[in-house]
């Protein structure tokens, strides 16, 4: 009985990523990681045939299609960092639609896009100017429709699409619950793209990279590069304190002598992020292997109510 | 709590909750729908099982009908055969009642009382005897008495006694006296003939 009312209660939340030939799903019952699953598909494959792969997975690992929370990949993604020195935040949505236009290079009808505030300072009343942080995420909506038809497609029904760095971010504020943590950098690693974050408090810089053409590890050096230069801007030129700590997670062949040049180069502890160690997990659950886009979908399965 | 609440479907796609309000919805919509839908088949079941019920008791009836007419084609048949008959016989007591002077009406209960009265008699026969051309309207009666009766009963004497029947009445003559078997006993019959008075 019991069961079925915990049924009724908890929504049983999926966290789908579809990136760099992996499908990855992290299936989340009452707050607790209950499965993890995984296709490749060809990278040359459209979206039909990604979403006959997902259907394929989901009918195989039978997983709720209800509730899937998704993460949209794309080059056209617009991720960027904002600081206003003063704004109302009546006047922080048009402001931010025209940075999406002048970025995006599309009329604001045809873009979808949403922010996250820094709330670092008493958030004042709407119409009374402050200074305002956080960070813009745009997209062109085709492209946003496409994702959903592509989920749709697949027998799933999206309820939040979201970006990589939000999910990266969510996964480390579950983790960390309301633990005061000192100014870190996460740094996710797929095959192709890397998320980087500079996290204190209740502010976040994201950067998002991506290895043109190669995988991460015949251009580590210039994820290397990034990283600090990353670091540094944070600190110098956006005068938040500086980093204390790298958390880095994903999957990158040699990431040990990737960690011990990281560290070298920043002078900075770095430190792996054992995601799924640090996790509840549901009696039931198996996993077989590690999968190299579990963070994301992971985080993106995660859901605030469960914290 | 830094929740990033990212969602660049937000205008694209319902939210968690709001389709938790949806689901709640159509559930409690399905649940009303099917209770309703239940009654509404419970009382289609009732008036199916009566109907049933109808056509075994129609059944029964026609079957008991071809039991006791099985010459008739049908009811209806049988219906409308009777109600003709009823037309006829109506039509005939209405001549009779033409017929019949208006004071044989009030004077044939008091006639059968008075026969009735007699020792042992029985009113055997009554019949009005119009009579043919313009003579006084006759009534004719029998009464029945056992044939080992020693006194004949005082009908005529009960008769002229009775002051309304005086009035209405004429005369009473005897007629015929005879015997017969009725029933294995031997009986007499003894008519009589009263004429109205004019």
């Amino acid at each position: 009985m019991s069961r079925y009312k915990n049924t009724l209660s908890h929504e049983q939340v999926i966290g789908l990523d579809i990136n760099d030939g992996q499908i990855t799903a992290a299936w989340f019952h009452s707050g607790q990681l209950k499965r993890l699953a995984s296709r490749d598909y060809s990278p040359e494959a459209d979206d039909r045939q990604i979403a006959r792969v997902v259907r394929e997975m989901w009918h195989r690992e039978r997983m709720p299609t209800r509730t899937v929370q998704t993460c949209l990949h794309s080059q056209n993604l617009l991720i960027r960092y904002f600081k206003y020195e003063n704004i109302s935040r009546e006047e922080l949505p048009n402001v931010l639609a025209l940075e999406a236009e002048e970025a995006l290079q599309c009329p604001i009808h045809q873009i979808s896009l949403d922010w996250q505030l820094n709330l670092n300072q008493p958030v004042a009343p709407k119409n009374v100017t402050q200074k305002l942080s956080g960070t813009l995420v745009a997209a062109p909506k085709q492209k946003v429709q496409q994702h959903l038809k592509l989920i749709k497609a697949a027998g799933l029904y999206t309820v939040n699409v979201h970006v990589s760095y939000s999910a990266l971010i969510n996964l480390y504020t579950w983790l960390m619950q309301e633990q005061d943590a000192e100014p870190v950098c996460l740094i996710n690693i797929t095959l192709n793209t890397a998320d980087i974050i500079m996290h204190s408090g209740r502010s976040n810089y994201p950067r998002t990279l991506f290895s043109a053409g190669t995988e991460w590890k015949q251009n580590t050096p210039y994820l290397l590069e990034n990283i600090q230069n990353a670091l540094l801007y944070y600190h110098l030129k956006l005068k938040h304190p500086p980093i204390k700590q790298i958390l880095l997670t994903g999957q990158l062949s040699g990431l040990n002598d990737f960690l011990t040049s990281l560290s070298d180069q920043t002078s900075l502890p770095v430190k792996e992020l054992d995601v799924l160690s640090m996790l509840p997990i549901d009696k039931a659950f198996s996993c077989k292997k590690q999968l190299s886009n579990q963070t994301t979908a992971i985080s993106l399965g995660l859901r605030k109510e469960y914290s | 709590m830094n929740w990033c609440e990212i969602n660049l479907a937000r205008d694209l796609v319902y939210s968690a909750r709001k389709r938790k309000r949806i689901y709640w919805m159509m559930i409690f919509y399905l649940c009303a729908a099917g209770g309703l839908l239940t009654i509404t088949a419970g009382f289609a079941t009732q008036r199916i099982l009566e109907g049933f019920d109808y056509h075994k008791l129609a059944v029964r009836i026609q079957q008991s009908f071809t039991d006791a007419n099985p010459y008739s084609s049908s009811m209806p048949a049988y219906a409308e055969n009777l109600n003709l008959n009823l037309q006829k016989n109506q039509r005939a007591v209405k001549a009779l009642d033409r017929a019949l002077p208006d004071k044989l009406h009030t004077a044939l209960p008091l006639i059968v009382s008075v026969l009735n009265q007699s020792d042992n008699g029985v009113l055997h026969r009554l019949s009005f005897s119009p009579t043919s051309g313009t003579g006084p309207h006759e009534l004719a009666f029998s009464i029945r008495v056992p044939a080992s009766q020693q006194s004949p009963p005082e009908i005529v004497q009960n008769w002229q006694n009775d002051e309304i029947l005086r009035r209405q009445f004429s005369s009473i003559t005897p007629a015929t006296t005879h015997r017969e078997k009725i029933g294995g006993k031997e009986v007499l019959i003894m008519s009589y003939k009263a004429v109205f008075r004019e």
